[in-house]
């Protein structure tokens, strides 16, 4: 019985793919190991060179699938809110082997990418031996650990729209700053041009089956000062209630969930961060 | 067979690709500094450097090892480094029933080698994904303080 593979290149982990679609790929290992399921077949891609490449193009950020939080975090190419973002994520040991594409794939609820990611209009890159296609990730995560990723599939990278937002929020609430699985988290950015806001994209992570984003309530508040957005903050939590529909676990409560994550938003609304 | 470099030695293991580093290192090598807490990289008592870098060896898997560098609170006894932390966690009271102190070590090592004078928050940040129950954490910060002072040109 072979047990595991060792692809060095994209090409070759395509092909292992598409010969055993059951193998499970391995990238930084930190959400797998932690409930190995029994007799799975590992594709190691973690040590996939390509696969962790960040290249800047004008207009859009590629992010490999196998790039790790530290990473990132220690590229240049990294836009400042997103940098934000992931420092609050895990612990170092975590952001050492944790990878982007691993966390989008795992698809939980609380994923700690997802929010700044969902805002951020992210998209994924998909490959087999079939060919690539490119798809919203908003689209890409269907539900609760469900991805709609052929069994022949890899995730490849994920794709971000360059946008220069003025202002960046990103809060994770656990039972600990770092490491804990987010009761709430919550990630936002602004952009304002000519006085008014041109982008103010909001997204919720923990408090619904996916991330909860919409673009209706965020194009209301397109062309408002930020000061008429500060004076409206009340009217928007309101518009958002009823779409934020969390539930009891052993780490939170609903009650709790909401009412937190309405109150970060009221905290951006009004300008904090 | 899994082959990687353990504290500067060649290793070869005949062990399943997913078998974890953590019981690589304490049962098939007999090597058990490196403790084992929560099992699910939320406290950090299994910590080793892979290629330089912090790990939670509970959570790496041996395939995705094959050919990386990994150190252990024992290949990391012998250095000097070492001795200086060794001195100023006994100095600082940092060690009290000792299960969380060689991941805190461990930890000490991957912070000042990429940073060898950081500040008390650089400090908490990197021991942040370990947890101490006795210290209350002051005396552990205290130690890497310390150390990151007196260790002129060590790091």
């Amino acid at each position: 019985m072979v047990n595991a593979f060792y692809p060095k290149t994209l090409v070759q982990a395509l092909q292992a793919k598409s010969e055993n679609p059951s193998l499970v790929p391995y990238a930084g290992g930190t959400d797998l190991m932690v409930n190995p399921k029994e007799g799975a077949q590992f594709l190691f891609i973690n040590g996939i060179a390509e696969l962790k490449e960040i290249a800047a193009a004008p207009g859009s950020l590629s992010i490999g699938a196998c790039c790790t939080y530290t990473g990132l975090l220690e590229s240049k190419k990294m836009p400042g809110v997103l940098h934000r973002s992931i420092i609050e994520i895990a612990s170092p040991a975590i952001r050492n082997m944790g990878t982007v594409g691993g966390n989008i794939c795992n698809a939980s609820p609380a994923g700690d990418t997802l929010p700044p990611l969902y805002a951020l209009d992210a998209r994924v890159r998909l490959a087999s031996v079939r060919g690539t296609r490119e798809i919203p990730l908003a689209t890409f995560i269907l539900g609760v650990r469900r991805i709609d990723l052929a069994p022949d599939e890899l995730l490849v990278s994920v794709i971000l729209p360059g946008q220069d937002f003025t202002q960046g929020y990103y809060k994770k609430i656990g039972a600990r700053s770092a490491v804990a699985i987010s009761k709430v988290s919550f990630a936002a950015f602004k952009k304002v041009e000519g006085g008014v806001v041109a982008a103010i994209p909001m997204a919720f992570g923990s408090v619904a089956e996916t991330v909860v984003r919409s673009p209706e309530i965020e194009s209301a508040l397109i062309g408002k000062t930020p000061e008429e957005v500060r004076a409206t903050a009340e009217a928007v939590v309101q518009m958002y209630d009823p779409l934020i529909k969390p539930i009891d676990d052993q780490r939170s409560t609903a009650q709790y969930r909401k009412k937190v994550c309405l109150a970060l938003l009221a905290d951006f609304l009004s300008g904090g961060g | 067979m899994i082959e990687f470099t353990l504290n500067g030695k060649p290793v070869q293991v005949d062990c399943g690709p997913s078998e974890r580093l953590l019981d690589i290192i304490r049962d098939r090598l007999g090597l058990t500094g490196t403790k084992e807490g929560c099992g699910e990289g939320e406290c950090g008592a299994c910590s080793v450097l892979v290629d330089g870098r912090l790990a939670n060896s509970c959570l790496v898997a041996a395939g995705s090892i094959m050919g990386a560098s990994v150190l252990t609170i024992e290949g990391f006894r012998d250095t000097e480094r070492y001795k200086l932390l060794e001195r100023t966690f006994a100095c600082a009271g940092a060690v009290q029933c000792g299960f969380c102190t060689p991941g805190m070590v461990m930890a000490a090592e991957a912070l000042l080698s990429h940073n060898p004078r950081p500040t008390e928050e650089e400090i908490r940040e990197a021991i942040s994904g370990n947890l101490c129950r006795c210290t209350g954490y002051n005396m552990i910060v205290d130690a890497i303080l310390t150390a990151s002072m007196e260790g002129g040109g060590l790091w």
